[in-house]
């Protein structure tokens, strides 16, 4: 991942003063939230739905043991093949030890958040020709830039920008006029087919792996992790350990919810579900499939108070109606997992003392929550997080110690009364209505003028002051 | 009222630390509002903050502390009401401070119970439409988060004010959208808060409102600053000042007669 | 310790168990847990209508045909004029016993399907609550010919329409474990990965026809 985790601040201030980025955010930010409220009108129940996902997602992890003894029995069966990385580096090391026994050459990838997550894109590049297939990927690996969305990688990309690097890279040539949309999605169109059709590894990653029968479920929706999982000889599938559910009635179930939340559909256009290698009266299919299971610290998730965040399906609402990455977009939180569910995640994977702003920059406003087809409660997650950065003293010390201070003075209401009553009293001095800068509040005032209190007195004088004067009349 | 052992309510009035520095006439509003809806009302002494500061900088243990005094000062009272739905959510929010069983953990479950943002009080509990006060103008209303969805407050103050023939009421797009203030949010982010609270003064202004309401007093003055520091002539209020027919006095950031 | 052992234990201790409950003890849970039929779309239409109304929804087109000796003669009319060689198809006996001649007869030999312009499948199933067809791998039914080609035509009996893809799964499975590969196909192929607009014909099909076929 090219991005690192420091500074969050100054990688938001520069999205926010870049304007082709403002400008595909502000297109792109409509889009998802209305589509998905239109796709839920279909399905009254979506609320029971939502509870059903939850309860589904919360069983799977309360038995994962059984289900991924369950589904490896069933994959191999099948003819699959399973392997476990406990870490990223392992999950790198188990890809690439399989691509080298089948002297690969050329690598055809699908998207897989697991595969970023790992950083498989820059180990598979050292040694393979590596291409991305899916358009979003394809475009920002041209860009080399990580993905800034989960579903939509390349939603921060305008067609102006789109048109520069296929002009560059595909033509030599630079400045060219802005293309069209049709244009431009049929030149990848040819120039991704021949790398469909050369390479010897196809690498997916999976929505759902089902245990009762060893499948893996994958959904796009132009084709591509069709082709990439049908035409190589090898199939490499990539995923999170949690990603199990029991049984192709409950993938149903969840099917329903991601492609709802995610990209407004209520289906996407291929649904496919994968179970083993090729058959012996099979004409088509790969030869080798391989199903790599990573943990790289979801294991731990599962034994402390973020569990219910293993629920998560990588839909992408969450992020969609999020009014901080509508404005600052995926690459400000600076690792793979933008949005709320990233500002967990990215904690729980990184370490929190490496992403102490991720739980931080979030108002609360809870509408992520509302829309999480697992209902995760993200908020609650997020400030649970902050208790975390608080108690092992990540929380800066200015704050810890503001914050302390205030709260000391807070217990003590008659002091509280008087010190905030002269602060009202200096704070109501310093002009008339409004002004635009005071003193210690240059962050408030930094974007708003400061509405000031009036020259009364706090509520409680004015109160206790018509208290004294009822009683004495 | 259905509880027959106290026909009078006897209300506590939570008057939150914003309204009680930046702009006391919301409580003077919330007395009037409230006696006039047949309520006893008194403001408990001993209140200072609702500890939302606290707890969302994860300081846990000033938190409960701060916690336990509200829940001290407010006992004895038929309800804990405040012009906040953010403070009551988080007065809302006690129960999971304290350990499960223990008597702390009753007492604030106890006064989670009987605590309500005033106008779900006025219009959920007492079933009752302030009278007429002949407040006129176009208006549109800001529902802050915690309000919305964490007490889901929506319609209720509409319905309230709706009581005004003459108020002409204008939905703003992206009405569930935040404004970014967020507490301390909006000081440990300015940029990415300014940018947010500049989307919702432009939601405002394709209203063509010349008044704003709102039930929390930190989006208040949130929107209030962002728009005035953009020149925007949008008065901007609490809505139980217009409830109280007091809204012929300064608005938010108004000059001062 | 391998990383399969590692994570085993890891997942295990986390659990608080050294051992993984039985099947049947999880499978308890979740029965306790949720009800035997999902929330799902509910319609008023008939099943066909049903169908058709959301595969055109996805920007699929349909046409009915009386019986399956008409299949050639629709799809020479669907292709019309342009383009319509090189034509493949399955190797699917509904397909493969039938009467070419309006058109030369289409390929089967898979080693030139990436130059077909146009592939003939025969679908196993179509779901009414989201106008997909379903085909699953096996010898009548490689997979790559539902995805290289510039148009996908797929033959369909009404008569296997079924309301919800979960009662694809009880056919299915009641045969046996499941295939290599079921591809769920809803429309043609599309992308909005530039400036979020809807964009058809990505990496698959540009075109998705369906053949009703009446039983
Ligand atoms: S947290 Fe919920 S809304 Fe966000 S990506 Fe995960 S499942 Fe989707």
């Amino acid at each position: 991942m090219a991005v690192s985790e420091a500074d969050f601040r100054a990688r938001a201030r520069k999205a926010l003063d870049d304007d082709n980025l403002q400008a595909a955010l502000a297109q792109a930010k409509g889009g998802f939230v209305d589509k998905r409220a239109d796709a839920i009108l279909d399905l009254p129940a979506f609320e029971q739905l939502r509870e059903r996902g939850r309860q589904i997602k919360d069983h799977t992890l309360e038995y994962l043991d059984t289900y991924l003894d369950e589904f490896e029995q069933n994959l191999n069966s099948a003819g699959g093949q399973l392997h476990y990385a406990a870490d990223a580096e392992s999950a790198r090391e188990a890809v690439l030890r399989i691509c080298r026994e089948a002297h690969a050459r050329q690598i055809i990838k699908a998207k897989t958040m697991a595969g970023e997550e790992v950083g498989l894109n820059e180990a598979l590049e050292a040694e393979f020709e590596t291409v991305e297939s899916d358009l979003g990927e394809y475009i920002i690996q041209l860009a080399k830039e990580p993905p800034s969305h989960i579903i939509a990688p390349a939603v921060h990309k305008t067609r102006g920008e789109i048109t520069e690097l296929f002009d560059t890279h595909h033509h030599g040539r630079s400045g060219g006029p802005l293309r069209e949309t049709p244009d431009l999605v049929n030149e990848a169109r040819g120039v991704l087919r021949e790398k469909f059709l050369g390479a010897d590894i196809g690498i997916s990653g999976a929505n759902f792996l089902v245990a009762d029968t060893g499948t893996i479920t994958l959904v796009t929706n132009e084709g591509n992790a069709d082709l990439s999982t049908s035409l190589p000889r090898v199939h490499i599938a990539i995923a999170g350990v949690e990603k199990l559910v029991p049984s192709m009635q409950e993938a149903s179930s969840m099917l329903r919810l991601l492609a709802r939340s995610a990209t407004g559909q209520q289906i996407t256009a291929y649904t496919t579900f994968i179970t083993g290698a090729r058959r012996e009266d099979e004409l088509d299919g790969p030869e080798e499939l391989h199903v790599v299971l990573i943990d790289n610290g979801r294991s731990r998730m599962l034994g402390n108070d973020y569990r219910e965040m293993l629920r998560c399906i990588r839909c992408g609402a969450c992020m969609n109606h999020c009014p901080v990455y509508s404005a600052i977009g995926g690459h400000a939180y600076g690792w793979v997992y933008p949005g709320p569910m990233g500002a967990v995640l990215t904690p729980m994977f990184r370490g929190l003392d490496k992403s102490s702003d991720l739980p931080q920059a979030c108002t609360l406003n809870g509408r992520c929550q509302t829309v999480c087809p697992v209902k995760i409660r993200l908020p609650h997650l997020i400030r649970q997080l902050r208790d975390d950065a608080f108690e092992q003293q990540i929380t800066p010390a200015t704050t810890r110690w503001g914050i302390r201070g205030w709260a000391w003075l807070a217990r003590r209401p008659r002091l509280y009364t008087a010190v905030t009553g002269l602060a009202q009293r200096l704070m109501s001095r310093l002009g008339r209505g409004s002004v635009r800068r005071a003193p210690l509040a240059g962050a408030w005032t930094a974007g708003r003028d400061l509405p000031l209190p009036g020259r009364g007195g706090t509520f409680q004088q004015q109160w206790q002051a018509r208290q004294r004067s009822g009683q004495d009349g | 009222m259905t509880d027959a052992a106290s026909p009078t309510p006897r209300v506590g009035l939570f008057v939150t630390c914003l309204v009680d520095f930046f702009r006391p006439r919301v409580g003077f509003a919330s007395v009037r509002l409230l006696e006039s809806a047949g309520c006893d009302v008194e403001v408990p002494a001993g209140q200072t903050c609702c500890g939302q500061p606290a707890y969302n900088t994860g300081d846990l243990s000033d938190t409960r502390d701060i916690a336990r005094r509200v829940i001290e000062a407010f006992a004895g009272y038929d309800y804990l009401v405040a012009p906040s739905g953010s403070c009551v959510g988080q007065i809302r929010q006690y129960p999971t401070l304290f350990d499960e069983g223990s008597e702390w953990r009753r007492r604030a479950d106890e006064l989670a119970g009987r605590s309500y943002e005033i106008m779900a009080f006025i219009n959920d509990v007492l079933g009752i439409t302030p009278p007429e006060q002949g407040f006129t103008g176009r208006v549109t209303y800001h529902d802050s988060c915690s309000g919305l969805r964490q007490l889901g407050i929506r319609e209720q103050p509409r319905r309230l004010l709706g009581g005004n023939a003459g108020l002409e009421m204008v939905e703003m797009d992206e009405r569930d959208t935040c404004c970014g203030f967020g507490g301390t949010f909006c000081v440990k982010y300015p940029d990415i808060s300014t940018r947010m609270v500049d989307q919702k003064a432009e939601s405002i202004e394709r209203t063509g409102a010349e008044t704003l309401l709102g039930g929390d007093l930190g989006c208040l003055m949130n929107i209030a600053g962002r728009m005035h520091r953009r020149g925007q002539p949008v008065k901007v209020r609490h809505a139980v000042e217009v409830l109280a027919g007091m809204a012929d006095e300064p608005a938010i950031g108004e000059e001062e007669q | 310790m391998d990383d399969r052992d590692r994570v085993l234990t890891r997942i295990r201790g986390s659990l608080g168990r050294t051992e993984a409950p039985s099947r049947e003890a999880a499978r308890a849970d979740l029965s306790a847990r949720i009800d035997d039929t999902p929330p799902r779309p509910q319609w008023e239409a008939t099943r066909v209508e049903r169908f058709t109304e959301r595969l055109e929804a996805a920007a699929g087109s349909w046409a009915g045909v009386a019986d399956r000796e008409a299949v050639p003669s629709m799809i020479a009319a669907w292709l019309g004029e342009a383009g319509e060689q090189p034509l493949g198809m399955a190797p699917h006996p509904l397909l493969t016993g039938l009467d070419w001649s309006p058109l030369t007869t289409p390929q089967t030999d898979l080693d030139n399907a990436r130059h077909w312009h146009t592939a003939i499948t025969v679908g196993y199933a179509g779901i009414a609550e989201t106008g997909s067809i379903v085909l699953p791998s096996g010898p009548s039914r490689p997979t790559t010919p539902n995805f290289l080609p510039d148009r996908h035509i797929v033959v369909l009996s009404i008569g296997d329409i079924v309301d919800y893809m979960e009662s694809v799964w009880d056919r299915l499975l009641a045969d046996g474990p499941l295939p290599r590969t079921v591809n769920v196909i809803t429309g043609p192929s599309r992308t909005a990965d530039v400036e979020q607009t809807l964009q058809l014909g990505a990496h698959g099909p540009r075109q998705l026809h369906v053949l009703l076929l009446q039983d």
